[in-house]
This record gives C-alpha cells, structure tokens and sequence, in this order.
C-alpha cells in the first residue's frame, strides 16, 4: 500500500536557496539550526574530554573548541530571523571554523593520536554543515563541504603514519571524511529536493492562475466597462445625446462641454496616478481609516515580493481576529537610490499583543526587505525599512 | 508573487526532502563501506572479501528502488534484504579482517546507517521515524547474531545510534513545527493572487482610460470650440459611433478586433489604424506626408496594429494641438523584427519632462498603449526645436498583452 505522497519535482532545482523560495519554511527550522550548532560544539568537547588523554597540546585542542563553538555562533546569528537572508560569506564562514577546528583538533593530539575513527571534526563539521541545509543552495553546500574534505583530508595523511590500525591509508582518509561527506550530501539533497518541491509547486501554481487569466480578464473588463459607462451615463451620455437629438449646439454648450471635460479628465488622471498602494488600500471593504503620503508614486517603485509581504500584512491589520487596529498610515520618501517607508499603526489593544498577532507577517517582511525595524509605543508600531528603486 | 508553500503542502515536501536526504546519507556510507573494502583488499589480496562486497550490491539497488517507488514493498524489501546482507557482510569481516573485532568497528556502522536511512513513505514525517527505528532494529539484529555466531565482542554501536537520533531529531522537529511559523502562509497566497488581479484591472482600466481619452474628451474639446450654431453632421456621426462603442459593445475584451485586418499587405495599410489615424488628422486640417515602406504595416497583429494606429493618432493630435505647425511627416519601415514609426514635427517642441498636466496624452494613450503590445516610445523635443516621436512595435507573434504571473506588468 502507498499513501498519497507529493509528486516529486521532475526537473533540477534551480540554484536558488529554501529560504529564498520559501522564507516562513526558514524560520521554522531554527530550531534545527540552533540544534545543529549545539550539538557540533557537544560531539567536540564529549569526544575531546572522553580522549584526553591523548591530547598532547591543550592549547589546540581548546582552540579546535572555540574554532568549532565560532562556526556555531555565526551559524545561528547569521540564520537569525533578523539577520536574514543568510548570505554565501556566513557559509564560508562556517567552512572555515570547520576546516580550522579540524587542524586545530590534529595538532592537539599530533604524535599520540592512534585511532582516526575518535576524530570529532568530520562529525562536528558535517553537524554544521546540516544546520546550513535550510539557508543555502545545493551547490553552495557541497562546494563548502567538498573544501572541508580536502582539509580534513591533508591533515589525515599528515598523521597517517601514527596511526595503529593495520589498515591502508586510503582507509584512514575514507574514515575520517564519511560522515563530513554522509552530512554534506545530506544538506545538500535537504536543500535541492526542497527548493525543487517549492519551484514544482509555484510553477503548478502558476501556470494553473495564467490559464485562469483569460476568463479573469473578460469578467474584470465587463466590471471596468461597467464602472466607465456608469461614469459617462453621469454627464456625458445625456449632454452628447442632447446635442446629438437636437441638431444645434447652444449658447452655454461650449462652457458646460469645458466643464465636463475638465471633470472627466480630472478623474482619469486621478485613476492613472493612483499607485498600487493607493489602489490597494482605496480598495473597496477595507475596515482601518488610511493615510497614504506619497507625492513621488514611489510606491510603484516596490519589488514584487515586497508587494506581496505588505498586502499580506494589510490584510491582516484589517482583520479584525487578528489585531484591532484603529489607523494605518504610510509613508514613502525616496532617499537618492533607496526609499524609505514608514507604516504607523495604531491599536486599540496594546502595541506588544498587536505585534505578536503580527509577528508571522513581519516575519515575512523582514525577510524580504532585509533592514525591517518595528519601533512600540503603548498603543503604536512603527515599521520601517527601506528598498532599491526598481 | 507566490511566495513559499502553502501550509497544507509544507509537511509533504519537508518530509520528502528529510527522505531523500536520508537516501544521500545510505548512498554515502555504502559507497565508504565499498572504498573501507576495496582498499583493503588492495592492500591484502590473500584476504576473502568479494562476499561482503558483494553483499552490498542488493542494498544499492534496493536503496535504488526505494529512492525512486517509495512503495511499502520497496522499504520491507530493503530492510529484510538489507538484514540479511548485513549479516553476510558481518560474518565476512570479523573471519577475514584482524582489525575488525567488536560489533561497533566503524565498516560494521556503515551499512548499519544504511539501514537506519531508509527514508519514508508517508507524506508526514511521523511514520519516517517508524521506518528508521525498524532500520535500527533490523541493523543491530544482524550485527548481533554475526557476532555471536563468530564469537566477536558484543558493544553499543554509538555512530550507528547517532545517526539513528538525528533521524529521530529532524523528523520530530518537522512534525513538531508545522503550524507556528507558517500560520501567514495563506494570507502570502491571498496576497499574491489579489496582486495579480489588481494588475489585470489596471491594464483595462488604462486602455479604458486611452479610449475614453481619445474620443470623449476630443469631442468635448472640439465642441468647447465650436460657435454656437448647427452641429455639423460629421460631428454628429462621429460622437454617436463613439458613443455606441463605448457604451455598447464589449471594447475591452482582448479579440474584439475584426479579423479582416489582418489580411495582405497592401490592403493591409489601407485598412490599418495607422492609415485611419493618418486620414483623420488631415480631415483634421494637418497635412501629413507618409514616407516609408508602409505595406510593413501588414505584418503587425491586429491588436498591435490598432495599438500603433491609435498612438499614432495621438501624437498627431498633439501635433495639431500644440505645435504650432500645419504640417507633420510619418515615415514608416519595418526591420526583421520591429515595426518602427516616427512621427516628426518642425513646430514649438516642448520639454518632455514638463508635461505633467497633460500628461495622460501622452502616458495613458502613448507609452502605456503601446508597452501593452511589449512596444516603446522615444521622443526627442526642446522647446523651439521640433518634436521627434519613434514608436517601435514588434511584429505578429507576440501576446497582445503583457501581464507578469504577479500582476505587475512585465
């Protein structure tokens, strides 16, 4: 019997990482990070105390400790939600406390260590490496981790010939880089079939809502016909009938042609102004009283995704289960290159209560603009950030 | 944009990707159990080792089997298979191999990992953690009685188990985590698909917005002109065939353009926009010189066409309104793939960046009309200098529209 299981993905993953096409699949699996970082320090320091008696410089073998507690700390600060997105230069910096540990971790029991297999540092780097697997591209993992190998792999012919096992060198080596090489590969097919699974879907998804367009465009154009004639019914229609059935323009007929004219242009220059922003929150069945300052339309200037984090975090703020706001006011000024954004919001209920109804949808903005920060006052949050002008 | 996966789908795709990386895990330690082997038959070649090579082969294959069916079948067969190999594999090195003696000898751990990295076949990661558990056993069990048949020592296998808790871990986490962090993925859906449709309506609403520019607004202007008096009949026509098309006919749906457009070249541009606008302008007083292969015209596709031929009419408009000349030239050839237009006045020029108030002319009907059809517009003017206006529209076999999956035109 087979369960219903998800269709695997069928082409490659592009070179995208999980947390780039899936940022709230990131932040869930922080503990995992913390956990990796955790345990890479413990198999060290249990395995450093469990042979002590073969370390033979104390002082590197507290260094291969903090070298492999540093690869920890900058994998769980540089994963931290407001650290986010975890750049290629953290990974790298990942690597390095690995490939340093793994020296350092050598020379402290250089000349009386006799069996590879004790060695921590593939274990200890592969554990970390695993806690990369939410944050970077397949490629980007195993190119790292196939450069800790090459490490870890000098160091052990350095010391092959201390060993006691009657085994071949190439043994040696296989040892100790297995479970390096068994975790990398892990992360790395973690990080691929994933970021496969999450492309699969959108493309899915896609490709299904752009069929649906065209029936989405006929409807939408009736209801825009509709919203149009309905506006020239208003003046227009009348006045160009009046005309049409009597034969003879009037006396007052220039001026009130002036007049019309003025207000209908009035009202399709309104119309093509309005930014999506303003078009947004001007929507109809919005709950919260808005203000939108932005004479420079530079809201029309917002990358796609951040588009869509801050319609998600309106339609929140206008659902009443969620938070019981009272206004909402945005603020976009350009900054030469960059624009900054301010969003007040105002709460009826405490700003920390309305924060943590917010918190999956900041979240979500954080990730995506990078620099999001939310000031509190007792009724008050304020988020900004800022953006490239696209 | 869509933006991550939908909540109900998270667990499926964790679960698979935990899976399959398992698999990578078993592949791994298989391929180092093969190297351990090959070396150390290079090494000693009086030792019999091929058994447990060999022994390793159905775990490969089924590992194979498992990784592409992910049937029950397939993972009962892998660890009843792999029990057994494991045995064989067991009894060979601890008769052949003087180093390897106790139960925890590290090529005893690999295929015991092996087993332990079964992977799943549910959608949750629950039952992965059955499936793993059962590997463990069926590891350890065959490792065990290897031992005690062959008299080696009897130890805890630490790696083996090790392996065994980050299976444990990782598939516990991702059941543990499903709601939390997710609980505003559906709102991201909602957002990105109303993001799509508010694109859609504001494309129609600026071709709206053109049309109505273009013939209610002329007319009002015209009229505001006029001396008081009799209407002209061709006015009269004119507002009620305007009116009729506004307030009748569907003029927003994509398709509404006459099919008999598009026929062949020469007629092509007879029957164009483009030849249209040209008519009415000098209608309209303003003599304009056509220059140019103009039998182009006819390999446009009729929505891109009308497009031109509207932008065209237009900039003549604005020619005629604000210039100060009574004279313009269209010059008019095609390149492989572009149909180029340009519309060239000697008059008062202006400053293209100070057009703000009148801006829908030219944003509305010109620019935002023709980057509908993925065509663009340059115009060249200073005040005192002539206007030059180039439009470029592609040939026939582009959408008529351009609308990215996010609803921001592309």
């Amino acid at each position: 019997m087979t369960l219903a299981a998800p269709p695997r993905p069928g082409g490659r993953a592009s070179g995208r990482s999980p947390q780039q096409v899936d940022p709230l699949g990131a932040l869930a699996a922080r503990p995992i990070t913390l956990g990796a970082a955790l345990a890479a320090w413990l198999v060290a320091v249990v395995d450093t105390l469990l042979r002590a008696s073969d370390v033979s410089s104390p002082w590197a073998a507290a260094g291969a400790l903090v070298a492999v507690a540093a690869g920890g700390v900058v994998l769980v600060v540089s994963a931290a939600p407001l650290r986010a997105p975890f750049g290629s230069a953290a990974l790298w910096g990942v690597a390095g406390a690995c490939a340093a540990a793994g020296v350092l971790s050598a020379l402290a029991t250089a000349g009386s260590n006799p069996f590879v297999r004790d060695d921590w540092a593939g274990i200890a780097s592969g554990v970390l490496l695993l806690g990369v697997a939410p944050y970077r591209s397949a490629r980007e993992i195993l190119a790292a981790g196939g450069a800790v190998a090459v490490v870890l792999a000098v160091v052990v012919l350095v010391e092959a010939p201390g060993f006691v096992t009657p085994v071949p060198t190439a043994s040696y080596v296989v040892v100790a880089l297995t479970p390096l090489l068994a975790l990398t590969v892990a992360a790395a097919t973690f990080s691929n079939v994933f970021v496969a699974h999450v492309e699969g879907w959108v493309s899915r998804a896609t490709g299904f809502r752009r069929a649906s367009t065209d029936d989405l465009r006929v409807t939408l154009a009736r209801s825009v016909q509709q919203d149009r004639v309905t506006v020239l019914n208003r003046e227009v229609v009348p006045f160009f009938a009046r005309l049409v059935a009597s034969g003879r323009i009037g006396e007052e007929d220039a001026d009130e042609a002036r007049r019309v004219a003025d207000s209908l242009r009035a009202s399709l220059v309104a119309d093509a102004d309005a930014t999506w922003l303003a078009r947004r929150l001007a929507a109809p069945g919005r709950r919260v009283p808005t203000e939108v300052v932005d004479p420079d339309r530079l809201a029309d200037r917002l990358g796609p995704e951040h588009r869509t984090a801050l319609w998600a975090l309106f339609a929140a703020v206008d659902d009443v289960e969620v938070v019981e706001a009272r206004s909402l006011r945005v603020v976009l000024e350009a900054e030469e290159a960059r624009v900054d954004i301010a969003i007040d919001l105002a709460f009826g209920s405490s700003a920390a209560a309305a924060r943590r109804s917010l918190a999956p949808c900041l979240t979500v903005l954080r990730l995506v603009s990078g620099d999001l920060r939310v000031d509190r006052a007792p009724s008050h949050l304020t988020l900004r950030f800022s953006y490239d002008q696209h | 944009m869509l933006l991550g996966l939908p909540a109900h789908l998270a667990p499926a795709a964790v679960g698979d990707s935990v899976s399959r990386a398992c698999h990578g895990i078993a592949a791994t330690v298989l391929a180092a159990a093969a190297a351990l082997l090959l070396a150390k038959q290079a090494a000693t070649p009086d030792l019999l080792l091929w058994p447990a090579l060999v022994s390793l082969v159905p775990l490969v294959v089924l590992l194979v089997v498992v990784e592409r069916s992910r049937s029950t079948t397939a993972h009962l067969a892998y660890l009843i298979v792999g029990t057994a190999a494991l045995y064989w594999y067991a009894v060979t090195l601890f008769s052949q191999v003087a180093a390897v003696q106790a139960s925890d000898a590290f090529s005893l751990s690999l295929p015991k990992i092996a087993l332990v990295m079964v992977g799943s076949t549910a959608v949750g990661p629950r039952r992965g953690l059955l499936w793993s558990a059962a590997g463990y056993a069926a590891g350890e069990l065959a490792t065990q009685l290897a031992t005690w048949h062959t008299g080696a020592s009897l130890r805890l296998d630490v790696t083996a188990l090790l392996a065994f808790v980050l299976v444990a871990v990782v598939t516990g986490h991702a059941e543990v985590s499903r709601g939390r962090a997710r609980e505003a993925q559906p709102r991201l859906h909602r957002a990105a698909l109303e993001q799509q449709v508010q694109g859609i309506r504001v494309d129609i609403e600026q071709q709206a917005a053109a049309l109505v520019h273009d013939t209610i607004l002329g007319h009002l202007a015209a009229l505001a002109t006029t001396r008081p008096g009799a209407l002209p009949p061709e006015t009269a026509r004119s507002i009620a065939a305007d009116l009729e098309v506004l307030v009748g006919r569907d003029w927003l749906s994509p398709g509404s353009v006459p099919p008999e457009v598009a026929v062949r070249a020469a007629d092509a541009w007879e029957r164009s926009r483009l030849h249209a606008a040209v008519e009415q302008s000098r209608s309209g007083g303003l003599e304009v010189a056509v220059t140019g292969d103009v039998s182009a015209v006819g390999r446009l596709d009729p929505v891109t066409g009308d497009a031109l031929g509207l932008a065209v009419a237009q900039c003549l408009v604005n020619v005629g309104r604000h210039s100060g000349a009574d004279r313009a030239e269209l010059v008019v050839f095609g390149d492989g793939t572009d149909l180029t237009v340009m519309v060239i006045d000697d008059g008062v020029g202006f400053d293209p960046a100070a057009v703000a108030h009148d801006r829908l002319g030219l944003t509305a009907s010109v620019e935002a009309r023709l980057a509908r059809v993925d065509g663009h517009v340059q115009i060249w003017s200073s005040p005192g200098s002539g206007t030059s206006i180039v439009l470029r529209v592609p040939f026939a076999v582009t959408a008529p529209v351009v609308v990215a999956d996010d609803g921001v035109p592309a």
